[in-house]
């Protein structure tokens, strides 16, 4: 009961705001301490050397890294640009280049906020100028920036992958299918809504390039980054390199890329790879929280409390689905993916694996329910970034409206997945 | 009190900078490395080691360094709901109680038993279990508790920090945080 019991503590205490990492590993020595004595956490530099050892999280720096220097070569300006251009006088036409660079900057970067920030300072003033509807505007770029969730090489599978004991490039592989899905939705939504209500989405105004130099600048644009995620990924699914090799590839490749575009200098490396330095830091410390609390809760008898419950739950591994997916969209309101992937998910791993669940499904799902969960209001972590890079005009109601159409289409596909894995290949 | 506080302040930012300098250097170093050992492994078909080796050296550094600078950065994670929305006295008594409660025990126990467990590998004299590999096993070992007392320093300018706001009334710096979801 006590590791119960910590849990609640500890999540309660996370309202408080301090760091997570340390509320977390703060709650887990008292608790920890006071069940088993000091002498609990002789092991965890043992664990800290096991994390330090470990080639595939190894990855998630080197990813990072790609993601933040493809950024800083303003390569998303451009794609959406000449993109929108290419689309001409097609109504929605910015709106579906949004999400197309959206998917691509997501497959690029993995990091939600990184894309929805982006994504909302170039695409949002480009919309709101051609007179686009502002909840269509918003809810195309909060959907299209969280698709990084879901879409490889993201974060999360990574993690998820260290966690369940699975091997990345299957996540990977797995979550191509729901997320191309996602993607041809999202662009059918779109031009439904235009073809019901044109006003809603007004084509942009007609430049008067000769259209081939408009088709090379688009490709120009497009097809270098396309390249290198399609290096990066292929080189993955073909089994050729492993992750970490591919993102190291991949960051260099993205160094390349922006000496191309003449976007290159020693300072721009140096401030990427400070940007990279604070965010890896900032998923380890929770890691190392977590190596505290899930020996607590272990050494404590949380873990066969919560497997006895959740076992006995009707319905079976239904019941414990649909519990669990629930339990984590909550979750993911309040908390980060790392601390569900570091914390929630250890705990629910083994209860998946005796029901008989197959483990891919099951971090699919669980991807593509977070993925939801920062959507949706009020407290998804996309709106929250969007408000804070959109105009004064642009009013949270606006956001929130604008996305439910987007969380219903996410929500039938985590549906879809749920109930007929097979679809997807599952 | 004010200025020893402020001098104090003064340093253990310095300490923590230096921290995130090494950590990038180590974060450059990292990705070269691994880039260098693909190449060398698909083209050349040469595999060295000590070079693999080295790749989770720098990896353990990006983190274990890079943790103490985020803190000094307020670059970690929080839950900020009602955290966000507390005046800057809320927030320092919140940093301030936190260090002391959640930081310092846990920083504490894990240098003492990383000091046992570094000073484990230098005794026995503990290196690769591999040819090639690299020796000196206690170097990186002494990184885990040299980090977790940089944390424990990051923690004290948390404190003094918290000081500096609730004495001097001086405003908490906005944060600068990179968010990851």
């Amino acid at each position: 009961m006590t590791g119960i019991v910590m849990f609640v503590v500890a999540l309660l205490m996370l309202i408080l705001g301090f760091p997570v990492a340390f509320t977390f590993a703060g709650v887990a020595l008292a608790f920890g301490v006071w069940s088993e004595g000091m002498e609990l956490f002789a092991f965890v530099p043992y664990r800290i050397q096991s994390i330090m050892q470990n080639t595939i999280l190894m990855a998630i720096p080197l990813f990072i890294f790609m993601g933040v220097v493809l950024q800083k070569t303003r390569l998303a300006e451009q794609l959406l640009e000449s993109m929108a251009q290419l689309f001409g006088r097609v109504s929605g036409g910015i709106a579906i280049s949004t999400i197309l660079v959206g998917a691509l900057l997501a497959a690029s970067t993995g990091v939600v906020g990184a894309s929805v920030v982006a994504m909302g300072l170039i695409s949002l003033p480009c919309m709101l100028k051609y007179n686009y509807d502002k909840q269509l505007a918003c809810g195309t770029i909060c959907a299209s920036g969280t698709l990084g969730q879901i879409i490889p090489p993201s974060i999360i599978l990574i993690i998820l992958g260290d966690v369940l004991g699975l091997p990345v490039g299957d996540l990977f592989k797995a979550a191509m299918a729901p997320g191309l899905l996602l993607i041809a939705l999202y662009i059918g939504y779109i031009l439904f809504v235009t073809l019901k209500d044109p006003e809603r989405a007004p084509p942009m105004p007609v430049v008067d390039e000769p259209k081939l130099t408009m088709i090379r600048k688009a490709l120009t644009a497009i097809i270098p980054p396309l390249a290198l995620i399609a290096v990066v990924l292929g080189s993955i699914f073909t089994g050729i390199a492993t992750p970490t090799e591919s993102s190291a590839l991949g960051g260099v490749g993205a160094l390349l890329l922006a000496l191309a575009y003449r976007q290159f200098s020693f300072s721009m490396l140096w401030q990427s790879a400070k940007e990279t330095v604070t965010v890896t830091a900032m998923v380890f410390a929770i890691l190392l929280g977590a190596t505290a609390f899930s020996m607590s809760f272990s050494y404590t008898g949380g873990d066969m409390l919560l497997e006895e419950w959740l076992l006995d739950l009707p319905g079976e591994k239904w019941g414990f689905l649909i519990l669990t997916m629930l339990v984590i969209l909550i979750l993911g309101f309040f908390i980060d993916f790392v601390e569900i992937s570091f914390i929630i998910v250890p705990v629910l791993a083994p209860i998946a694996e005796a029901l008989g669940i197959s483990m891919v499904w099951f971090a699919i799902l669980i991807a593509m329910n977070l993925q939801t969960s920062f959507l949706t209001p009020p407290f998804g972590f996309s709106l929250f970034y969007l408000k804070g890079v959109a105009p004064p005009q642009v009013r949270t109601v606006d956001i929130y409206r604008g996305v439910l159409p987007f969380i219903a289409i996410q929500m039938a596909v985590v549906l879809a997945l749920l109930v007929r894995p097979g679809w997807f290949g599952l | 009190m004010m200025p020893f506080i402020l001098l104090l302040d003064t340093l253990l930012k310095k300490i923590t900078q230096l921290c995130g300098i090494l950590a990038v250097v180590a974060m450059i170093g990292l990705l070269f490395n691994v880039f260098y050992d693909v190449v060398m492994r698909y083209a050349f078909n040469d595999v060295s080691i000590g070079m693999q080796e080295l790749e989770w050296h720098l990896f353990a550094c990006v983190f274990l360094l890079g943790t103490p600078y985020a803190m000094q950065q307020d670059g970690h994670v929080r839950v900020d709901i009602f955290y966000e929305r507390w005046s800057d006295q809320v927030k320092a008594l919140v940093n301030l109680l936190g260090a002391m409660l959640f930081i310092f025990p846990f920083v504490i126990l894990v240098t003492m038993y990383g000091s046992d467990f570094a000073y484990e590998a230098y005794d026995i004299g503990e290196g690769s279990g591999d040819p090639g590999g690299l020796p000196h096993r206690w170097i990186i070992k002494s990184l885990i508790p040299l980090s977790f007392a940089l944390m424990g320093l990051a923690g004290l300018g948390m404190i003094t920090q918290a000081l500096r706001v609730l004495i001097g009334k001086e405003p908490y710096p906005k944060q600068q945080r990179e968010h990851l979801s």
